[in-house]
């Protein structure tokens, strides 16, 4: 026994020993990938960003880029002379009007659909949740567009909706000025950047609403698949309604899953660059710039592309921009991972 | 492409859940079903306008109140939207699906390596390794787009550049270009991972004493018992490579390379738009991806509610 045990026990040494090498080759295509397209990056990004930089590096400026950002990005003169909003806090207030028009949303309205789909469906699920689901799996480049014409102000279903239901028409992607200012004519006096999302920025936040609702309602499901029978079938015994039960055990219960899409949702839509791109590059007349109409749609992330693939000389500066959206989705991150460590620490 | 992890608390892999009481059909549960109904046709609606609009001629696309049904069916649309194009649109098919089938093949090949590494193979600093790995999923796209563009232009040794990567354009405007850099992504490492580690450990030490050696091991029994788990893997792949826009734009310039996706853009140059050909094209690079899913949709969903992984 002890010299089966032994050679066992050799054996086994001895493959850990042979397999050293092994191991390391297994590894070595994704690392050098990795390596290369993911940590070199980091740092190369910073490198990047002490430059004036075009196809190549022009001259070395120092921290010049990041005084830019965070001084004149965020507080600048405009031709009066008089303080204004800098470039990089107006990409930044658009962006938060986009997370805040779109996470919150699609998280309720997902949340409902699956709740009344687990507990009051159960023939046909499959079939409403494919239904739900199609739009995440389809490309922004071919959707986006259709939602341009739907949305179109001159020829659009949309349009003609509102017009047989006898609510006024918007101009939609052409509109610069803040949906608020539209709906209530009170609001005139506030200046665009602080009246909330502009009108063009609504068709985008519903297009990636759209997109998103399926993945969020299939996570939802699973959440709530998770939650014990017992537990509901007790409190039903126990004479809880719908709504006791709703709110007391079912919510409770699917809030993790909630704080996950939360984030998941936050950093989507911080990264969110396709559906913008597309829908403002043109407008219905056939000019425009992504990021339009009079930039209420440049989100932090088309900020960069601006910087870096229209604007001349200005690859360096987009590197410091792309930093500063680095450390903020970093943050949520951390956050999710850390969230993810309890839950594993929890089982 | 970000990607974001969850671990379920229990694994939930079947959302068909029986938990609805049988019940006699309720005022209240037709309601819901209608509601439930109306909400999954405002869904569809885009879809529904996008086959319907593909079939209006301009004057009637161009037309306003839209009608629904077109008046007269014009398929020829489609072959406008071929056409249209600097190349026709199969062209930018090929390229779609070169540029998808080669990452996609590649991506887990060099995963399932990876993970069978960290899953079976014991070797020094593998713990490290992993986690430095698992350290690149918090990095995102954009602050590698910038160095991964400048990079890609000055490859050593490829488009004339020297040694030094001077000289030349490097990959820029090739294949490999829009390959390259999504090429591994390490949560797919992880993904496999655990999959690999979900398989017997007894089956490892069978094998050994049977003398096949780890690759054999690796190709021969692995393979086929985490079959599911490389599925997913390759859907998302090759799913997001079909969809990809902002990356190739960036770093190819010739048409004839060029994916499916940038073709779209070429539609809606005009100030009247060819709202039906526009409508035909989406159709038509929409088309794989929506068979795709609904062919391989339990798989698509089941990984997506198992890792919460985001495309």
């Amino acid at each position: 026994m002890a010299t089966l045990r032994m050679a066992r026990k050799r054996w086994q040494t001895n493959q850990r020993r042979t397999s050293g090498w092994g191991g390391v080759l297994y590894l070595l295509p994704a690392l050098i990938i990795l390596l290369i397209f993911e940590i070199w990056p980091i740092l190369f990004n910073l490198y990047i960003s002490l430059w004036r930089w075009d196809v190549g590096p022009l001259k070395f400026v120092g921290l010049a880029n990041y005084q830019r950002l965070f001084g004149e990005g965020f507080i600048t003169r405009d031709y009066n002379d008089q303080l204004a909003v800098g470039e990089v806090l107006h990409s930044l207030i658009v962006t938060i009007y986009y997370v805040l028009g779109r996470v919150p949303i699609t998280i309720v309205l997902a949340f409902i659909l699956a709740y009344l789909l687990f507990i009051w469906v159960q023939r046909g699920r499959a079939v409403l949740r494919t239904a739900y689901f199609l739009p995440y799996v389809t490309s922004s480049a071919a959707m986006a567009l259709v939602f341009g014409w739907m949305f179109n102000p001159r020829l659009g279903v949309v349009n003609a909706l509102l017009q047989t239901i006898g609510l006024p028409t918007l101009t939609w992607l052409d509109d610069p000025f803040p949906l608020l200012e539209r709906m209530v004519p009170g609001l005139a006096w506030l200046p665009n950047l602080a009246a909330g999302p502009s009108t063009a920025m609504i068709v985008i936040i519903l297009y990636s609403i759209w997109t998103s609702l399926g993945y969020n309602i299939v996570i939802y499901l699973a959440g709530l698949s998770a939650v014990p029978k017992e537990l509901l079938e007790a409190a039903r015994i126990d004479g809880a309604g719908g709504w006791t039960i709703l709110r007391r055990i079912i919510w409770p219960l699917v809030s993790p899953t909630t704080f996950f899409l939360l984030i998941a949702n936050m950093i989507s839509a911080f990264q969110a660059f396709d559906p913008i791109y597309v829908l403002t590059r043109k407008s219905s007349a056939g000019a425009g710039e992504a990021g339009g109409p009079l930039d209420t749609t440049l989100t932090v992330t088309v900020y960069i592309f601006r910087n870096f693939y229209e604007r001349a000389n200005s690859v360096g500066y987009a590197a410091t921009v792309a930093f500063l959206l680095f450390f903020i989705i970093l943050g949520l991150t951390v956050m999710q991972f850390s969230m993810l460590n309890r839950k594993v620490h929890y089982q | 492409m970000a990607t974001t992890i969850e671990v379920s608390a229990a694994p939930p892999t079947r959302t068909q859940a029986t938990t609805a009481p049988a019940r006699p059909w309720s005022f209240t549960s037709v309601l819901i079903y209608a509601l439930l109904i109306l909400g999954a046709l405002i869904v569809i609606f885009p879809f529904i306008w996008m086959v319907l609009g593909s079939f209006k001629t301009l004057q009637e696309s161009n037309r306003f109140p839209p009608t629904f049904w077109p008046e007269t069916w014009q398929p020829q649309n489609y072959l406008n939207a071929w056409l249209r194009p600097p190349h026709t649109l199969g062209r930018y098919m090929v390229n779609s699906l070169v540029i998808a089938t080669f990452g996609t093949s590649i991506q887990v090949v060099f995963c399932a390596l990876a993970g069978f590494a960290f899953a079976q193979l014991h070797f020094r600093g593998r713990d490290l390794l992993f986690i430095l790995v698992l350290a690149t999923t918090m990095i995102p796209n954009e602050i590698t787009l910038i160095p991964n563009f400048v990079t890609i232009r000055r490859f050593p040794l490829f488009g004339g550049n020297d040694l030094f990567g001077a000289g030349g354009s490097g990959l820029y405007d090739s294949y490999a270009a829009v390959i390259l850099p999504g090429l591994v992504g390490a949560f797919n490492i992880f993904l496999l991972r655990q999959a690999f580690m979900g398989v017997p450990k007894e089956f490892w030490e069978a094998a050994q004493i049977d003398g096949c050696s780890s690759f054999g091991y690796l190709w021969r029994i692995m393979v086929p018992l985490t079959l599911p788990s490389l599925l997913t893997v390759a859907i998302f792949g090759f799913i997001g490579r079909w969809n990809g826009l902002l990356w190739p734009l960036l770093v190819t310039r010739t048409e004839a390379i060029r994916p499916v996706q940038m073709a779209m853009i070429y539609y809606q140059t005009e100030f009247l738009t060819d709202y039906g050909m526009l409508m035909a094209a989406s159709l038509l690079i929409t088309l794989p991806i929506v068979i795709l899913f609904l062919l391989l949709q339990r798989q698509f969903i089941e990984g997506i509610v198992n890792t919460g992984l985001k495309g």
